[in-house]
């Protein structure tokens, strides 16, 4: 019985350090992704936003991990009475630019708007979005998304990331 | 090693492609040295068909007759047709020679095959030893005893590692890890014998089911998204479906605050050809949080995904890929490629197995990216492309080599970013693509070939999916 208790306890541990690493130890989590740069980069495009007439409030996330590309998810409501698709690829540009600026590991941004009069009741609302805008980057030569190309034409290409070792 | 713009560092481009099983690879050799076996048998009923009918002109009543006519004419011809039957070198003695030899075909690729199981098997056990070793003996009769060897064996081992780490990689874990994946399998290749020696009697198998028992999985929520209309024009390579399945896995997250499932997780792309005829292509992102038992916060794309997946278990993802093909509307006899990666392709993997065997959906083509999948049996009418950098310790999570067979290719590549994240990256992945597209390998070639109804389509609508729980 002890045997069992002895194993399994291994195998908890094991188990346990696994999964709790990445999210835990600091520089584990840098391995799995995270990014400061990243994360003060969509705080300061939030507050861009809210800034904005016609938007009523913005939130920003960022998501990482080993399986996910680190990225910047906005939830931007804007008033009932700015809504038009116009506005909110704006809105949208608005976001673009200030990425395509930075220099943050970010390889992808979406981008959910609400209207002030059917605001989200959580972090993703997905019967109260109005439309949800998505970029991914491909860095690769010839992998380059329409988005992309069009934003190198636009703003030039994006400043590189120095190395991180 | 480069960088991007605004990325995660990233390796200095693909290089040293090798291919492994598929059409080119050794167990087809062995498949084809079987066939040939099969058709000499075929060849040898032929003969042995002819050498028997031929025995009646023996005893024709034209031959009998004519001998009272000729008797030294018949003779004659009796005697050099009997020795054409039945003779040392006749149609009877050929007929069973062709036989033996297909019989010797047969036997040579069943003993090939066996060597080949028989070698995975042996490193499986030889690993299982030196988990159980390492408690030095103890655990049987004292586990607490056993476990502090088993800490004191992990410290002997560690240690030069560690040296290692610091003398040779300047103190950089990730880059010793990824220049060493393989440390891998044989860590988690050892634990089952380690936990035996404790007292926990186990192989891979069953530490992987009471791992998995932790995450109960249940029913899925499946929400319809709509169109995607970032994603229009139908894939024509396997870069292509490699950049599909990336913007899949960049839309889909989980809110780090609350934990809370964002995005489309999952996509059923409806791709039509010229010809009206309709595939299905499914795009399955990797894990999105690494949480401990009862903190997926609604997620299906934690480790309950990954240790079910691994278990054999049909997982909540893998009930919201079936529901989300039901509500796309694909018909039983539609081909379906399900591509994955990292977890993406455990459960694609898995997924093909179960939708194979309960003939609900036609899974033709399974492409993994980054994913351990050598212990999942895959139907052998399922062809499988797996891609694994070398330098990505993700693949080594199962303690297992992808199987050598004729149905699974395999492709190892280079590109070394130093860094479990970078090594792991899709760009990597999607540049193997690229390579493959542009190289004419047998093995991916065949892979291509067979897959061309989902290259070649003339429109594709995208629908996109949100699974939770």
């Amino acid at each position: 019985m002890t045997g069992r208790v002895m194993g399994c306890i291994f195998v908890l541990v094991i188990a346990v350090l696994t999964i709790s690493g990445c999210g835990l130890h600091p520089s584990l989590k840098e391995a799995a992704g995270y990014s400061k740069a990243a994360e003060n980069l969509g705080v300061s495009i939030a507050v861009h936003l809210k800034a904005q007439p016609g938007v009523v409030d913005a939130r920003d996330y960022f998501t990482y991990g080993l399986d996910s590309a680190p990225s910047l998810r906005f939830t931007v409501v804007i008033a009932a009475a700015s809504r038009s698709d116009e506005f909110m690829k704006k809105i949208y540009e608005l976001i673009l630019d200030d990425y395509w600026h930075s220099a943050a590991a970010v390889s992808a941004v979406n981008v959910d708007f609400y209207s002030s009069d059917n605001p989200p009741t959580k972090v993703w609302d997905y019967p109260r979005m109005i439309i949800e805008y998505n970029f991914s980057l491909f860095d690769l030569p010839s992998s380059k998304s329409a988005d992309q190309i069009r934003l190198e034409q636009q703003f030039g290409p994006r400043p590189a990331v120095p190395p991180s070792k | 090693v480069s960088t991007g713009p605004g990325e995660v560092q990233i390796g200095p481009g693909v290089s040293n492609v090798q291919v492994a099983g598929g059409a080119g690879g050794i167990e087809a050799k062995f498949e084809d040295i079987a066939a040939m076996g099969r058709l000499t048998d075929q060849v040898a009923q032929d003969t042995m068909h002819l050498a028997v009918s031929g025995q009646r002109y023996l005893l024709d009543e034209n031959v009998v007759a004519s001998a009272i006519l000729d008797p030294v004419g018949a003779a004659r011809f009796e005697g050099a047709m009997g020795l054409a039957l039945d003779g040392p070198s006749g149609l009877l003695a050929t007929s069973v020679g062709i036989e033996a030899r297909g019989v010797a075909f047969r036997a040579t690729s069943a003993a090939y095959q066996a060597a080949e199981e028989a070698n995975r098997e042996a490193l499986s056990s030889v690993r299982w030893l030196a988990g159980a070793a390492a408690t030095g003996g103890m655990g049987p009769l004292n586990p607490v005893l056993g476990l502090v060897d088993t800490a004191a064996s992990a410290a002997v081992v560690g240690g030069p590692i560690a040296a290692d780490v610091y003398l040779q990689y300047g103190g950089d874990w990730q880059k010793f890890l990824t220049h060493h994946p393989g440390l891998l399998d044989n860590v988690i290749g050892a634990m089952p014998g380690t936990a035996s020696a404790l007292g926990l009697p186990s192989n891979q198998a069953s530490l992987t089911t009471l791992m998995a028992s932790a995450y109960p999985q249940t029913a899925p929520e499946v929400n319809d998204l709509g169109l995607d209309s970032a994603q229009t024009k139908p894939p024509k390579n396997l870069e292509d479906v490699l950049k599909g399945l990336t913007i899949r896995n960049n839309t889909s997250g989980v809110d780090n605050t609350t934990g809370a499932p964002v995005g489309s997780n999952l996509d059923v792309k409806k791709i039509t050809g010229a010809d009206g005829k309709v595939s299905y292509l499914v795009d399955i992102p990797g894990t999105k949080v690494w949480d401990l038992p009862g903190q997926d916060h609604g997620s299906v794309n934690g480790m309950g995904a990954n240790l079910n997946s691994l278990a054999g278990n049909p997982t909540t993802l893998e009930n919201g890929v079936r529901d989300a093909l039901r509500r796309a509307g694909v018909d039983p006899s539609d081909p379906v490629m399900l591509v994955g990666h990292s977890q993406g392709g455990i459960v694609a993997a898995r997924s093909a197995q179960d939708f194979t065997h309960s003939g609900e959906f036609n899974v033709t083509h399974v492409i993994t990216a980054g994913s351990p999948i050598g212990n999942i049996n895959v139907p052998n009418t399922v062809q499988v492309l797996s891609l694994e950098n070398n330098g990505d310790i993700v693949p080594h999570l199962d303690a297992a080599a992808n199987p050598d067979t004729a149905n699974r290719t395999t492709v190892t590549f280079d590109d070394q970013a130093n860094t479990v994240l970078g090594n792991h990256d899709m760009r990597a992945y999607t540049q193997a693509g690229q390579q493959l597209d542009a190289g004419n390998d047998p093995s991916a070639t065949a892979f291509k070939q067979s897959a061309r109804n989902f290259f070649n389509g003339a429109t594709v609508e995208t629908h996109q999916y949100q699974v939770t729980r």
